[in-house]
């Protein structure tokens, strides 16, 4: 893999060059996404080219309006799902490992996705009947990150007390065991109908996503990310350890709670439309830090890019491994997510 | 240039591990010497405002109070006794980081040559873009050093900054620490194990033992046969070199383990 580490141990390298490159990786994977995201598009029953999607989205009128409908009502939002999706559930990893120092951190291993999705279920089940679609979408994610939060806390306090790795990952597994049994619970209570859309969604599927729905995850996401930006040299600062940190005057505790939050909240909404999609949170920010390292400046927007890269391609490979069939976006990124997962529990450090 | 701590008392729980300390430093290097345990860490760190402690700190004569960030931000660097060695950034990012109290998204041009000026500094320039985990302890140390020093504080503490080097790059790394004292002014204090050094660098030593000032001063005054022998239970043969310091020979241990 191509790693700004590698040039620099063989090159003189001044700062200036490597901040060039780093920001020509992100150019890199700009482009990357777009494209990804141009034949997630395409991809799909109706047999378009990408050349039909970029006119579609340019010059509606140079189409017909069957295209025109299947570019633009079915398949844009969930294309730009995947992406906000895969850009939330990145950050969130990202931030997580590094507030608790630990690469195996992620919305996924950490089981704060299935407490999410069973706070998700539980408003869909409760509030279906009585709430309309507008605010059924505002109160899934409330409720899921009520959950995100909560199962967060409990990680960060077993973290506090037993700093190993392997303590937060095993309560992590604890959690993820008990939402799950919680949520087999809640189907017994369902009709049908919602009971195959909490099956689908805990498989991960971005197939439900809609333009209200993409707004509120692009909200969210926008609204969050600059504050994690604004700390970037504090949490850079992290990854030298919590008395280093300290010495340099971040006070580590509070800005701990405040990723904390922020990093529920973006779970959690991220992961109320779509259902658990396992190891984007992993995966992403592995490959980041390989490629630009640990300066935060840049490990946040290439984890970002690398996570929507990653859901997008997930997306067009689950309209394309069966053919003419679908399969759950969650079971794509898991077979990709399991070999990064053997490399890091096999890695040594963090 | 003048640092005053009064009354100094900090208690982990249960048991007192810090018991009224009083002492003034001075523009020179102190070692803080003490058997594990005797409070030498524990000292510095609330003189860095690490661990919040009861007492007064006076600088320049004026007291500071312990919510002041600002004047802990600009004017003290502490470097703790250990560090994360697996850090994913680079060297150059590394001690960029000490300027932390001013760093902004976009790195000023400023900064970027208050870096390198340390990479010159340290001979660590062939190492700039290298990442902290290929480095060896010692390089980490001296990167850590740096980062400490790089904002130009006016008070250094140092938390035994001797582990894990060679003897050489002990030698280093006090020559270094020894020259920067004198060349700016700088109130510096370094908690150590080696009496040796300690006698050999420090203008003054503070002998800690059970969370309280032993007694301090110049180090032929300080360092006696019978204060190695209360405070270390050892046995040992001191004599005075050409230089005028202390050289201390250990015989043995008075206990039996």
């Amino acid at each position: 893999m191509f790693s700004v580490n590698e040039i620099s141990i063989n090159n003189k390298l001044n700062y200036k060059k490597v901040t060039y490159i780093k920001r020509f990786i992100c150019l890199c994977l700009i482009a990357l996404v777009v494209i990804s995201f141009l034949v997630d598009i395409s991809t799909g029953p109706a047999k378009l080219s990408i050349l039909d999607v970029l006119k579609s989205l340019l010059n509606p009128s140079s189409v017909d309006s069957q295209t025109n409908v299947v570019v633009k009502v079915i398949r844009f939002p969930t294309a730009v799902m995947a992406l906000l999706v895969g850009a939330c559930l990145a950050i969130a990893g990202m931030e997580m490992q590094t507030i608790l120092n630990n690469s195996l951190a992620s919305p996924y291993t950490l089981g704060i996705s299935s407490a999410a999705s069973f706070g998700a279920a539980l408003s869909l089940v409760f509030g279906n009947s009585v709430l309309p679609e507008i605010f059924q979408n505002i109160a899934t994610p409330i409720f899921a990150f009520v959950f995100a939060l909560g199962s967060s806390f409990i990680i960060y306090m077993v973290g506090k007390v037993r700093k190993d790795r392997a303590t937060i990952i095993l309560t992590g597994i604890a959690i993820n065991f008990l939402f799950s049994a919680f949520n087999s619970i809640l189907t017994y209570f369902v009709s049908d109908e919602v009971l195959r859309g909490i099956t689908n969604w805990s498989q991960g599927n971005i197939l439900g996503a809609t333009w209200s729905k993409d707004i509120i995850v692009f909200v969210v996401f926008i609204v969050v990310t600059p504050f994690l930006f604004k700390d970037s040299w504090k949490l850079t600062a992290l990854c030298m350890g919590e008395s280093t940190a300290k010495s340099l005057g971040v006070q580590v505790e509070k800005l701990r709670t405040k990723v904390l939050v922020l990093t529920s909240i973006i779970t959690a909404v991220a992961v109320c439309f779509v259902g658990t999609i396992g190891f984007v949170g992993l995966v992403a920010p592995y490959i980041a830090k390989t490629l630009v390292g640990e300066e935060q400046r840049f490990y946040i927007p290439v984890s970002l890019l690398t996570g929507a890269f990653m859901v997008s391609i997930s997306s067009t490979l689950s309209k394309t491994v069966i053919p003419g069939g679908q399969i759950s976006l969650g079971i794509i990124t898991s077979i990709m997510g399991i070999p990064f997962l053997l490399v890091l529990i096999l890695k040594k450090g963090r | 240039m003048s640092l005053k701590v009064l009354n100094l008392n900090y208690s982990y729980s249960r048991k007192f591990s810090l018991t009224n300390v009083n002492l003034n430093f001075g523009n020179a290097i102190t070692a803080v010497i003490g058997p594990n345990g005797a409070g030498k860490s524990t000292m510095i760190k609330c003189i860095a405002n690490i661990l919040k402690c009861s007492g007064d700190i006076y600088y320049m004569d004026e007291k500071i109070k312990h919510n002041d960030r600002d004047f802990f931000a600009k004017k003290i660097s502490y470097l703790p006794q250990s560090s994360q060695n697996d850090a994913g950034i680079t060297v150059f990012e590394a001690i960029l980081l000490g300027l932390m109290n001013t760093l902004m998204l976009r790195v000023s041009p400023s900064q970027i040559e208050a870096v390198n000026n340390m990479l010159d500094v340290f001979d660590l320039q062939p190492l700039a873009q290298s990442r902290i985990y290929e480095l060896s302890g010692g390089q980490l140390q001296m990167v850590l050093l740096a980062q400490a020093i790089i904002k130009q504080p006016e008070i250094l503490l140092l938390d035994e900054p001797l582990n894990n080097l060679d003897i050489h790059r002990q030698f280093v790394l006090l020559n270094l620490i020894s020259k920067l004292s004198k060349q700016k002014e700088m109130i510096i204090i370094i908690v150590m194990h080696d009496i040796n050094l300690a006698a050999r660098y420090a203008e003054n030593i503070v002998i800690m033992d059970k969370g309280k000032v032993y007694s301090k001063g110049k180090p032929h005054e300080v360092i006696t046969k019978e204060t190695l022998k209360d405070i270390y239970k050892i046995e040992s043969n001191i004599n005075v070199n050409r230089q005028g310091y202390p050289v201390i020979e250990f015989v043995d241990s008075v206990a039996n383990f």
